[in-house]
């Protein structure tokens, strides 16, 4: 039975990442595209990505958040489907964010299937 | 010609240096004829991408978007920011590769760039006035209206961007460098493999440039029509960009197309401004078409030169020739005879030309004695001396570049040599030729320039009595 996953995409913020050509950046983007067309029957929902401040509601207020210091940031979420971890990893492993400095994907199977 | 394009170019001339001597205007005549028509190898197709293709514009989206939010936000915040507005930019795109790669594209890119880059900036600017406790920064935060969202718009300040990297101030070389970084969106270490020089040299380059545009305008960009004086330095920065692009001994073709490409591109911004649309404009959009057009006949199907005599004409591109002479039309109005007049004109007659041996080389040594007086330099005279040697004979050109001593800056440039073994060869002497081939031979910049020599060299070894 099929199972789904959401992908976490942490990394650094823009400002902290190293330069990059436009040129680069621009075949870079294509590789979105790449991923799309191979796991497309996997891919549940692209998800979208995160401006990298927000607020964070506690008891005890409203706070700014994540903090400025903060070295990683959620940075974008999707979800994909699979029949284990495994199956879902190969999926993660192949996305463009595990090409980008510093980033990694946390995988989080949704427990409501 | 006015006397202010006498003083200009004695002023030009006075800190001329690297740049300027191997890139400048003498040095693309030289490819209407010899191996500078060689001197661009691997460009098979190129004047079809040059003028139409639209997966090389996708694939430079980027770099043009760059620009274009940099020419943008120089304007909001002044070019005494650049460097701010650069890094800002730089992360806008960034961001956009997570934003995009899930969210997708939005419709008008540059103003959600702008937005971004835009509020980066500010927070950046924000933070460094308040640690120099200066609260001199009029700066609001963008509001989504407030991203140039009018196509119009933008180029309107990716002109004015033109002009801020022609400031007299900046020396030439510099410019140069700047226009690359700002207005094409090229890293330093792609500027410095388009420029010859190192990564060390291009960032040393742009760092002289921002600081005379920090210190030269404190407050808003200037006005477009307060900068127009500057607009013989544009032209000669978009010229000398086309000519890295169409003859600098770079091996990859992708990289000069793109160069000869964003020139094109930045031209027609120039042409297509009421301010801006000069006769010169129109001259300098003619001459990129008309070489364009013959850029694919350059190379044959083993990748090797192939010089303008040998040239299949047939491979030309009429629709860039066309184009070329249109704007050579149009750019037949006003008093004052340009560089680019006479280039385009020149470059119109081999277009032109049934044949190589059908051209009309007597106007064609004409129109470079006009380039002479307007600009001296040993090798328009050398383009002459080639124009003679088919109007007149090989002997009348022989002797017309042997009365000129090259100075010393062309003591080590291959062209020279190679052009006078031509001469020397064809008026008999093949022992001269041969000194002439290897002189040649030791400084080409590239193989494909080398390999023509060298077929050259061994014809002429072939001729020569065994000793």
């Amino acid at each position: 039975m099929s199972k789904k996953y959401l992908l976490i995409y942490r990394g650094p913020r823009a400002s902290e990442m190293p330069p990059h050509s436009p040129a680069e950046m621009q075949k870079f983007l294509a590789t979105w595209g790449e991923w799309k067309a191979k796991f497309g029957d996997r891919i549940v929902e692209m998800g979208d990505a995160l401006h990298d401040t927000g607020k964070i509601l506690s008891k005890t207020g409203v706070t700014d958040g994540p903090l400025v210091e903060s070295k990683e940031v959620i940075g974008g979420y999707s979800i994909v489907q699979g029949t284990s971890y495994d199956d879902a990893m190969t999926v993660a492993r192949e996305c463009p964010i595990m090409f980008m400095p510093n980033s990694r994907i946390e995988v989080r199977e949704l427990m409501g299937y | 010609m006015p006397d202010h394009v006498h003083a200009e170019f004695a002023h030009r001339s006075t800190r001329t240096d690297g740049v300027l001597r191997r890139n400048g205007a003498a040095r693309i005549a030289t490819t209407l004829y010899y191996c500078a028509d060689a001197a661009c190898p691997q460009l098979a197709g190129a004047s079809e991408q040059i003028m139409s293709d639209t997966h090389t514009l996708v694939e430079n989206a980027f770099r043009h978007d760059y620009g274009k939010v940099v020419a943008a936000l120089t304007k909001r915040l002044g070019p005494q920011h650049l460097q701010a507005i650069e890094d800002a930019t730089q992360q806008a795109l960034l961001t956009a590769l997570t934003a995009w790669g899930l969210g997708g594209a939005p419709d008008d890119r540059v103003a959600w760039l702008y937005r971004v880059a835009y509020n980066r900036a500010l927070d950046v600017l924000r933070r460094d006035a308040k640690q120099a406790s200066v609260d001199d920064a009029p700066m609001q935060v963008a509001a989504a209206h407030d991203a140039p969202s009018f196509a119009g718009e933008v180029q309107d300040d990716l002109l004015r961007m033109m002009f801020l990297c022609c400031d007299p101030a900046i020396p030439i070389e510099s410019q140069l460098a700047l226009a690359l970084k700002t207005l094409c969106g090229f890293s330093t270490e792609e500027i410095a493999l388009r420029l010859f020089t190192s990564e060390g040299n291009v960032l040393k380059r742009l760092s002289r440039a921002r600081d005379v545009l920090r210190e030269s305008l404190q407050l808003e960009a200037p006005a477009l029509a307060e900068l127009l004086p500057r607009l013989d330095a544009v032209h000669r920065v978009l010229y000398l960009l086309f000519n890295e692009g169409y003859q600098s001994a770079q091996s990859s073709d992708l990289i000069r197309v793109e160069l000869c490409e964003d020139a094109l591109r930045l031209t027609d911004v120039l042409a297509a401004h009421p301010l801006t649309a000069t006769p010169e404009t129109h001259a300098l959009l003619a001459l990129m078409y008309l070489h364009g057009a013959r850029l694919q006949a350059r190379i044959d199907e083993l990748g090797d030169l192939v010089l303008l005599a040998d040239q299949d004409r047939s491979r030309w591109d009429l629709d860039a020739i066309a184009q070329g002479l249109t704007w050579l039309n149009r750019s037949a109005t006003g008093d004052r005879m340009s560089i680019y007049h006479l280039l385009a004109g020149i470059a119109s007659e081999h277009c032109l030309a049934p044949t190589f041996e059908a051209t009309r080389w007597q106007e064609i040594a004409e129109l470079y004695q006009m380039l002479e007086r307007i600009e001296p330099s040993p090798l328009y005279t050398m383009n002459r001396a080639i124009a003679v040697a088919q109007w007149q004979g090989a002997q009348a050109g022989l002797d017309l570049l042997r009365s000129v001593t090259p100075p010393p800056w062309l003591a080590r440039y291959y062209l020279w040599d190679a052009v006078l073994a031509d001469l020397y060869l064809r008026c008999g002497n093949h022992q001269a030729a041969a000194v002439c081939y290897d002189r040649a031979l030791q400084h080409a910049p590239t193989d494909a320039e080398r390999r023509l020599l060298q077929r050259r060299r061994d014809a002429v070894a072939a001729l020569e009595p065994c000793h």
